[in-house]
């Protein structure tokens, strides 16, 4: 029963969301509204590169909103969750949930 | 943070980590409740000291108060605003408030210092749907009920122009276009979104 449990529990985490960046971007974005990307960066201590990736990985499976915007002369990027990512979170933090108190 | 492989213990130190840091990250250092409690309070005593020993121009206090202070306010304003900050759903709350508040405080100064009497009151009570119908529609980011907000605030200006019994249809048309209609839209809104998330 336990094995099974296990099995199941594990089968169901998110692989878009079972990655150390990915995970620190959207635990991030869950808790505000909207974040710019360099506040991404600064938080994770993630590479400006590889942040850009996941989050795009994150974009193409829409669990996040990028938008450019540009304030003086500098362009910005601005990250949201979107509402399926915030559904995406929340079952990932029941599978943990379920796996983890067993 | 590179791209490794996490087990579910590292999952959740994860999720608390970030959500603890963006907590620091949008904490309110209070500055602008700071300079304007100050100026008010500066402001009124002050008059009150002139009326007391007999200065006059003591009106004057507060526009020079207000604009010494709206002038702090943009600086410290453009300063942070070039700083990395997030926008929380709280934050945006209280911009929503406090504009609010600054709209109705205009049409107060402006249009409603005339005798106050049941005719004065019934604008006020539209400068008050505005601020609920406003802020609401900013929380639940619902442009109708915001516009119902500004429509029910020019309705109060209007009303203090006209007598009371025609304050009355623009009393029911300000909750007609601020309510009603806002209330129908968020209705349909509602089942839309219902018959989604079952699907």
């Amino acid at each position: 029963m336990k094995k099974n449990n296990a099995a199941t529990s594990f089968k169901n985490l998110d692989p878009l969301l079972h990655s150390q960046l990915r995970l620190a971007v959207m635990s991030l974005l869950v808790s505000v509204k909207e974040a710019e990307f360099l506040f991404l960066k600064e938080k994770t201590n993630a590479s400006a590169g590889n942040l850009s990736v996941q989050i795009q990985k994150l974009k193409d499976a829409d669990y996040v909103s990028v938008e450019k915007k540009f304030r003086d002369n500098y362009s910005l990027t601005i990250c949201r969750i979107t509402k399926k990512g915030i559904a995406a979170f929340e079952e990932y933090v029941e599978s943990l949930k379920q796996y983890i108190s067993k | 943070m590179e791209e490794k492989e996490i087990n579910e213990q590292e999952s959740l130190e994860i999720i608390s980590q970030m959500i603890q840091s963006a907590k620091v990250a949008l904490s309110n250092d209070g500055i602008f409740y700071l300079l304007w409690g100050f100026a008010v309070f500066i402001a009124a005593i002050a008059q009150f000291i002139m009326l007391q020993i007999g200065i006059s121009n003591d009106g004057l206090v507060w526009p020079v108060v207000t604009v010494a202070a709206g002038i702090a306010s943009a600086f410290v304003g453009r300063r942070r605003a070039h700083k990395i900050r997030v926008k929380t759903f709280v934050e945006e709350a209280i911009d929503y408030t406090w504009m609010a508040f600054g709209i109705s405080l205009f049409i107060v100064l402006v249009f409603g210092y005339r005798n106050m009497n049941w005719e004065s009151v019934y604008p006020m009570m539209m400068i008050l749907y505005g601020i609920g119908t406003f802020i609401s529609g900013g929380a639940l980011r619902f442009r109708p009920l915001k516009a119902g907000g500004l429509f029910c605030w020019a309705c109060a200006v209007a009303a203090f122009f006209v007598p009371f019994l025609y304050q009355l249809l623009i009393i029911s048309a300000a909750v007609l276009f601020g309510f009603i209609i806002p209330g129908f839209m968020l209705r349909s809104r509602y089942k839309r979104e219902a018959a989604l998330s079952i699907s």
